[in-house]
């Protein structure tokens, strides 16, 4: 057994105290203890201090109600806001160039104009014309409304609600728009279905193995993605992840 | 996100009482660690979520603490202490009715010892026992070896010894001239 002097002692004196020695390091340990009336005093005013440690520890409160409820709403406000500055510049944006592009439609149309337009909605109160759960419902009445043939997805992306539908202008083109939201972790996605062959957005880069000629980009901070349906263009904006952006491009071309 | 700071509130309130005294001030400086990590949290490693909560509390407790630096502060001087101090009390550690009181007196200079300990061995030491970190978790937290995060509590712990040796002997429940702390007197060598 090897013989401790007074600093081997000292240094391991946490240890000892935690029971975390090996045996014949304890039984060292103990050894010079009984022998060392230094020693046994030291190890006397650590075991207060550490005595003393945990009987603050016991006593000093937690957080209190007032600052939980703080914290939360804080974050909340935060989690509500955060794109209320991009949407108030998206709105002016959209605004500005809303009499221009209504003149001018476009066969192909930057990316950023859904993005504008995805933020521009987040910062209005009447985000839907028509609000509705039921993506048959939401497909009818777009349908009646537009010129062309289109598939409102019966399956929501993953952990997304259908909350709504109205129209909108992209590239000058009337387009469906759909509002989809999560619980408050999520942002709302934006799905806009646009007629084939107009508002196409270009520049986004092609997802390899994909199926559906699906593309996407990132629009400042905005993800969006595109693929082809059978009649129309439907392009996402909004950060729902590439597996559920897979599961939900392909049921489109699967109803 | 908002869960996992919600999870370690308590925690992060513990330390934050002990660094700012004013539960006022603590509860400024947890909510403002909490808006911070809320902003920030894409930068958050979901298997550091604890340690990364703690380093941004000391992040904002050292950018509020260098903020009153700058501000200038009125002081209001304290009595002479010399001219009406009472004379300290003396204990018996041996009696029952004393340990209570006595146990008082050491949380009080654990307290104040803890306020005199070097930054690092402060912070080591009060993630540890207010904010149940581990030793790990703590290297993590300040960006530095496991070793060194050892050592650092090591030394804090043998600093509040000799802080309550030094409060005994001037209390006189040991002999003044008892010294157990060749280490503690080198250890504050290396400091200085």
């Amino acid at each position: 057994m090897p013989k401790l002097d007074c600093d081997d002692f000292l240094s391991l004196l946490d240890a000892f105290e935690d029971n975390e020695l090996d045996g014949v390091t304890s039984l060292s340990a103990q050894e010079h203890l009984d022998a060392c009336a230094a020693c046994r005093a030291r190890r006397f005013w650590h075991a207060e201090a550490r005595a003393s440690l945990r009987r603050l520890r016991s006593e000093t409160p937690g957080a209190p109600e007032t600052l939980r409820a703080r914290a939360q709403t804080g974050i909340r406000a935060r989690r509500r806001h955060w794109w209320r500055p991009l949407a108030a510049a998206a709105a002016l944006v959209v605004a500005a160039g809303a009499g221009y592009l209504a003149t001018r439609p476009a066969a192909e149309v930057e990316p950023m104009e859904y993005a504008l337009n995805h933020l521009a909605t987040l910062g209005r109160t009447d985000r839907v014309k028509f609000p509705t759960t039921n993506a048959a419902e939401a497909e009818a009445w777009l349908g009646a409304r537009l010129g062309f043939p289109l598939n409102v997805p019966r399956q929501p992306p993953a952990g997304y609600r259908l909350a709504g539908a109205r129209l909108c202008s992209v590239g000058g083109f009337k387009v469906a728009y759909l509002l989809f939201e999560g619980d408050a972790s999520k942002q709302p996605l934006s799905l806009f279905i646009a007629p084939s062959g107009a508002c196409q957005p270009g520049g986004l880069a092609p997802v390899p193995g994909a199926r559906f000629a699906l593309r996407t980009g990132d629009c400042d901070g905005t993800p969006v993605a595109a693929w082809e349906g059978r009649d129309a263009i439907y392009v996402l904006a909004g950060d729902v992840g590439l597996p559920a952006l897979l599961a939900f491009t392909s049921q489109e071309q699967e109803s | 996100m908002a869960s996992a700071i919600e999870e370690r509130l308590d925690a992060l309130h513990r330390v934050a009482l002990r660094l700012e005294h004013e539960p006022a001030a603590a509860a400024d400086l947890v909510q403002e660690a909490c808006m911070r990590a809320w902003t920030h949290r894409e930068r958050a490693r979901p298997h550091d979520l604890g340690p990364w909560l703690f380093c941004i509390l000391r992040n904002v407790w050292i950018d509020r603490w260098r903020r009153l630096q700058r501000a200038p502060e009125f002081v209001e001087l304290p009595p002479d202490a010399g001219a009406d101090a009472e004379p300290p009390p003396r204990f018996d550690p041996q009696d029952a009715a004393d340990r209570a009181r006595l146990e008082q007196c050491f949380d009080d200079e654990v307290l104040a010892a803890l306020d005199d300990l070097p930054e690092q061995e402060r912070l080591s030491l009060l993630f540890h026992t207010f904010g149940d970190l581990s030793y790990h978790e703590i290297s993590v937290a300040l960006d530095c070896p496991l070793g060194t995060v050892m050592s650092r509590i090591h030394r804090a712990r043998v600093r509040l010894r000799a802080r309550l040796e030094e409060y005994a002997a001037s209390h006189g429940i040991i002999p003044r001239h008892f010294n157990s702390s060749r280490e503690d007197e080198r250890d504050g060598h290396a400091q200085a």
